[in-house]
């Protein structure tokens, strides 16, 4: 009796990686959750103290008295420089609100990565039980890159805001700024996706012309 | 809806033949499934090769299984 072919489900294991992912970070979460219940903290939320990266404004460099005794400090060599190392400022007895801006100055991105993950699953399981050329996958795709690109967008402001907000609240000195940052590599990776999906919605046509070919 | 006006006239020159739908499709090696949406109009394009077996088994002209409807 010939043996059958066996088939390859290219899909399969792309589903257990990101299934396995999305299981660790929802367990990550509601450990959190549970640390929090319990006293704990998790995502700023719960924290004892709020603490910060307070950076220089470009207008207030350290000085030369700053950089001698940071060269005598860190016993540094000869035409060695300091570049302005990072100062953390701490409140120990935290309002609510600043306890809020903290969660808000780090969770965003983490939901925003959370949320793309899920759709993620989502798209792969789509493809694996249609098909991997059809107009709803490649819609599906394309508004996954733009979730993560207005997502990423969304929290690095939300985040940008929450930050210099609860820096204000700590200290009212010009050089405590709000940090901005956006992953770069996140956006371009935002854009890459939403093409793949334009692409995919001229071959689902495509493969459709050829499936009803006969 | 369609989007054009040719007809398949396949179960007409089947009829004239004396042949079966699912005869066909064992001589012509494509599945029934494949025929039928031939012969029902719901394909939407014909390979140069399927046509070529068709006529082979059938002993007919390509114009003889297509018909223009005009308007």
């Amino acid at each position: 009796m010939a043996k059958k072919p066996k088939v390859v489900d290219a899909l399969s294991p792309l589903d257990a990686i990101t299934s396995a992912f999305a299981i660790v970070m929802i367990a990550l979460m509601s450990l959190g959750v549970v640390a929090v219940v319990f006293g704990g903290s998790s995502m700023g939320i719960g924290e004892e103290s709020v603490c910060v990266d307070a950076n220089f404004s470009s207008g207030d460099e350290p000085t030369a008295d700053d950089r001698a005794l940071a060269r005598e400090a860190f016993d540094l060599e000869k035409g060695v420089t300091v570049q302005q190392p990072d100062t953390v400022i701490c409140q120990a007895d935290p309002s609510l609100a600043q306890s809020t801006l903290d969660t808000l100055s780090i969770a965003p991105s983490f939901v925003v990565f959370l949320g793309f993950l899920l759709l993620t699953r989502r798209i792969i399981r789509h493809a694996r039980r249609t098909s991997l050329f059809s107009a709803a996958l490649a819609q599906i795709i394309e508004r996954a890159g733009w979730l993560l690109l207005l997502g990423l967008l969304a929290a690095a402001v939300v985040e940008f805001l929450a930050d210099g907000l609860l820096k204000a609240s700590m200290s009212s000195m010009s050089w405590v700024n709000g940090s901005f940052s956006v992953s770069v590599a996140g956006i371009i990776g935002a854009y890459g996706i939403i093409t793949v999906g334009r692409v995919m919605l001229h071959a689902a046509s495509l493969q459709a012309d050829s499936d009803a070919t006969i | 809806m369609s989007d054009h006006r040719i007809r398949i006239t396949l179960d007409e020159v089947l009829e004239r033949r004396g042949m079966t739908l699912t005869e066909l499709a064992v001589r012509i090696d494509i599945s029934l499934v494949n025929l039928s949406i031939l012969k029902t109009g719901k394909a939407r394009a014909i390979r140069f090769s399927t046509l070529t077996r068709i006529c082979e088994v059938l002993d007919c002209q390509p114009g003889d299984l297509l018909t223009y409807d005009g308007p």
